[in-house]
């Protein structure tokens, strides 16, 4: 046998062994080209329902795990049949949501709707749609039924580019058993006399501490929410009103986050951030390992099945504080290049409307912003779980009325790091926050400026 | 040799004399040469699309982003130098706004330790799996395994070894009276600890030292043994010299690999404890791909090319000091 021949069944040489080698690959690669179904033969498909001739499918892109992908299913079931002739594909990018919607408007892939995470820098790169015209011209809209100014939070410079999702007022999360253990007052009473302040908080977080031997078996605070929230409780204002200004180097403004610091460096009712992996972020709230946390209405849902009773209070509030709330900055929005402009709109608006709202609160979501909601919200009826329901629940929509709006999604991500970066410091107790956010309060006015 | 120069060398026969099987006239050999041309081109045609398209042409494009500010939306404006300026500038004058100089910083120091140690351990563990032992594929498959686990998964691993309260390694530091470490929190220890734990996964260095302890002679050894050479001598002197061809890959593989390093700083630590593991790929991605300023991402994409490419000249210009290969004969 010549060397370059195979022994099989008959003379093969190399080359007729490559030449069939490539005509198998080629047809492979055709075949793989012919979408042909795999797995088992499909059932014999139910007779559909009859639908319109002309269906307008929009395309959305969203994040969220399976929670919150059941909801948007949810949503866009109500929307199935609320609008017969238009569709909606949800798509769930894997990985980074940002990254993939970036990616998609560079390739000329853009979804017609997705979440605008920060409409003052998004509306700048000029991806977009304006939404005055469409909301003036649809009769299904409707703009009387949003709390004062709910709207606004979708507004850049006067232009309306997003439809704002629900509400996310701060409140604090209590033990009751462990309250009542204490010997300690409801803080809702407390608020009620003006008497529920962070001075008061700390002698309350001092009496709830538990400690076994040396070692500290509970601590009366988790440090979870921003720490804006407790710029706000103070009385500061970090920026000025369109977010071009920080002033988080003023004494206003960063005494309030020491005052915070100092929860778990000075008085230590709260963990060190070393400490923080052995007790556990909001499940250990659930677990019994904190007596209160300040937080959002998501943890409703979460916390259902503690074996605790738990309530929700008003924030604390210092002299001149005002509890905080996540609200607009971001919102469903439209792409200007989209093809189905009105499709989408019908969609962004119907995921907002009241109907929508309604589906993702019953899941222990966002507050609905919706004032036709609020009665039905307060009496439980969108609860899938009537564990979820606190005993204050009629608190949110108080809490909401008192609110400022977080910073956190009108200012640009690079001035979120840095301001991030001195609060890790501050953290761990390297500065303090004055010296922290004195040094880097000119670099987070130059970030802001520069979307 | 550039490769399509290899596709035109004439067919050589191993023993000098000529290949009558495939050089019967010149006309079968020059159909047979241009056949064979034509089939290298095919084979090798997916490599070459593949570097043109998603190598060379996103290599290039970058580079003339790398002169514009461009958030990947909206249209490119040319800047000219302007993001080299601002790296350079930073070099001397550092921001917060660029940290081009911190990330450089600590990308050096990471590069500078984990390079040589990381050759250490893998040099160490290969001469561990050349042991005649029973059961050595069983130990060569778990020395090999931390490879292949995800980044993800080593890097929540580690979170929780290091966790300085409750942590695997704090428990084991108290049973022996000591107290709870903050190695990941502390700016100090930050960029140690991160070093410490890339060491874990080692195996591809070790298994590629692992098949050059393998290829040295034997009886190289045998004739050190004779002429009385100690065990550290015999390494010293046959074992090292023999691998230094081996210990010259893994060199530049991992000045290559390490000045590129991310996953540690992205899902660990995100930079932090005040900025004590910024990574310069890190900050690359950030002004890339959160902050949307891709015309300085490519700037520093390509500072960190001509870094990567000084560090690769340096040690093969170095390389005739100190690689040796079998055969060569010095001073020809």
């Amino acid at each position: 046998m010549n060397q370059g021949q195979i022994r099989c069944g008959r003379s093969l040489s190399r080359r007729d062994f490559l030449k069939g080698a490539l005509a198998a690959g080629a047809v492979s690669a055709l075949a793989g080209c012919v979408a042909v179904p795999s797995g088992p033969s499909p059932a014999p498909a139910k007779p559909a329902p009859a639908k319109p001739a002309e269906v307008t499918k929009v395309t959305f892109l969203i994040w969220g795990g399976e929670a919150e992908q059941k909801a948007w299913e949810a949503r866009r079931q109500g929307f199935l049949k609320r609008y017969p002739n238009l569709d909606v594909e949800i798509i769930f990018p894997p990985g980074n949501y940002t990254e993939k919607l970036t990616a998609m408007i560079a390739s000329d892939t853009a979804p017609d709707t997705f979440v605008s995470n920060n409409l003052r820098c998004d509306s700048q790169r000029k991806i977009l749609l304006p939404l005055d015209n469409l909301i003036a011209s649809d009769p299904d809209f409707d703009k009387q039924d949003w709390f004062p100014g709910g709207l606004d939070g979708g507004k850049v410079k006067g232009v309306q580019y997003a439809i704002p999702g629900g509400l996310g007022p701060q409140v604090v999360f209590w033990n009751v058993d462990f309250f009542q253990e204490a010997g300690l007052k409801n803080p809702n009473e407390l608020h009620d006399k003006n008497e529920w302040t962070y001075d008061r908080m700390l002698e309350y977080s001092r009496a709830l501490n538990k400690k076994e031997g040396n070692k500290i078996t509970r601590f009366a605070f988790l440090p979870y929410t921003q720490w804006w929230t407790y710029i706000a409780g103070f009385g500061g204002e970090p920026f000025n009103a369109d977010y071009t200004a920080c002033y988080m180097d003023q004494p206003k403004n960063y005494t309030p986050v020491q005052w915070y610091a100092d929860l778990w460096l000075k008085e230590h009712v709260a963990p060190l951030q070393e400490e923080r992996g052995e007790f556990g972020s909001w499940p250990g709230f659930r677990d019994g390992k904190y007596a209160m946390f300040i937080s959002g209405p998501w943890q409703q849902a979460r916390l259902a099945d503690s074996k605790y009773r738990w309530d929700i209070a008003w924030p604390p509030l210092q002299a001149g504080g005002r509890p905080l709330m996540n609200s607009g900055g971001g919102g469903s929005v439209i792409y200007p290049k989209s093809q189905k402009i009105q499709a989408a709109f019908k969609w962004i608006s119907y995921i907002e409307s009241a109907e929508g709202q309604a589906v993702w609160a019953g899941l222990g979501f966002d507050l609905p912003s919706h004032p036709s909601l609020v009665t039905d919200y307060i009496a439980g009826k969108f609860f899938t779980n009537p564990k979820a329901i606190p005993p204050s629940v009629r608190l949110w929509y108080k809490v909401v009325e008192a609110s400022v709006k977080s910073p956190h999604t009108y200012i640009t991500a690079q001035a979120g790091d840095l301001l991030n970066q001195a609060f890790s410091q501050i953290n761990t107790g390297a500065a303090t926050a004055q010296k922290a956010f004195t040094e880097v309060n000119k670099d987070v006015n130059t970030a802001l400026n520069a979307c | 040799m550039p490769f399509f120069m290899y596709a035109r060398q004439p067919v050589m026969p191993q023993n000098g004399r000529p290949n009558r099987l495939r050089t019967s006239t010149p006309r079968a050999r020059g159909v047979l040469a241009r056949r064979e041309e034509r089939e290298f081109y095919l084979f090798v045609s997916p490599w070459i699309l593949g570097f043109l398209f998603l190598t060379a042409g996103p290599m290039i494009l970058s580079l003339i982003i790398s002169f514009t500010d461009w958030d990947v939306v909206t249209s490119p404006n040319w800047l000219g130098l302007e993001n080299y300026r601002r790296l350079w500038n930073d070099l001397w004058n550092p921001s917060r706004l660029v940290l081009f100089q911190q990330s450089l910083k600590v990308t050096t120091i990471y590069a500078l330790l984990e390079v040589p140690l990381r050759l250490a351990v893998n040099l160490f563990g290969a001469m561990l799996l050349n042991q005649k032992l029973r059961g050595m594929p069983a130990f060569r498959a778990m020395l090999y395994s931390p490879t292949v686990v995800p980044a993800v998964a080593s890097a929540m691993v580690w979170i929780w070894i290091m966790l300085p309260h409750g942590g695997l390694l704090s428990l084991i530091l108290n049973v022996f009276g000591l107290p709870d470490q903050r190695l990941l929190f502390d700016p100090a220890t930050a960029l140690i600890t991160i070093i410490a734990m890339g060491l874990w996964g080692f195996g591809t260095g070790m298994l590629i030292f692992l098949a050059g302890l393998q290829s040295i002679p034997q009886h190289l050894y045998e004739a050190a043994e004779i002429d009385g050479a100690s065990v550290f001598a015999r390494f010293r002197y046959v074992t090292l010299p023999m691998l230094s061809p081996v210990i010259f890959f893994n060199l530049v593989t991992g000045v290559m690999a390490n000045f590129q390093a991310f996953d540690g700083a992205f899902l660990i630590t995100q930079g932090g404890p005040n900025y004590a593991t910024h990574f310069y790929v890190l900050n690359l991605y950030n002004f890339g791909f959160r902050y949307f300023k891709m015309g300085m991402a490519s700037a520093m994409a390509w500072v960190l090319f001509f870094i990567i490419l000084a560090f690769t000249l340096l040690i093969v210009r170095s390389s005739a000091a100190w690689v040796y290969y079998e055969g060569e004969v010095r001073g020809r």
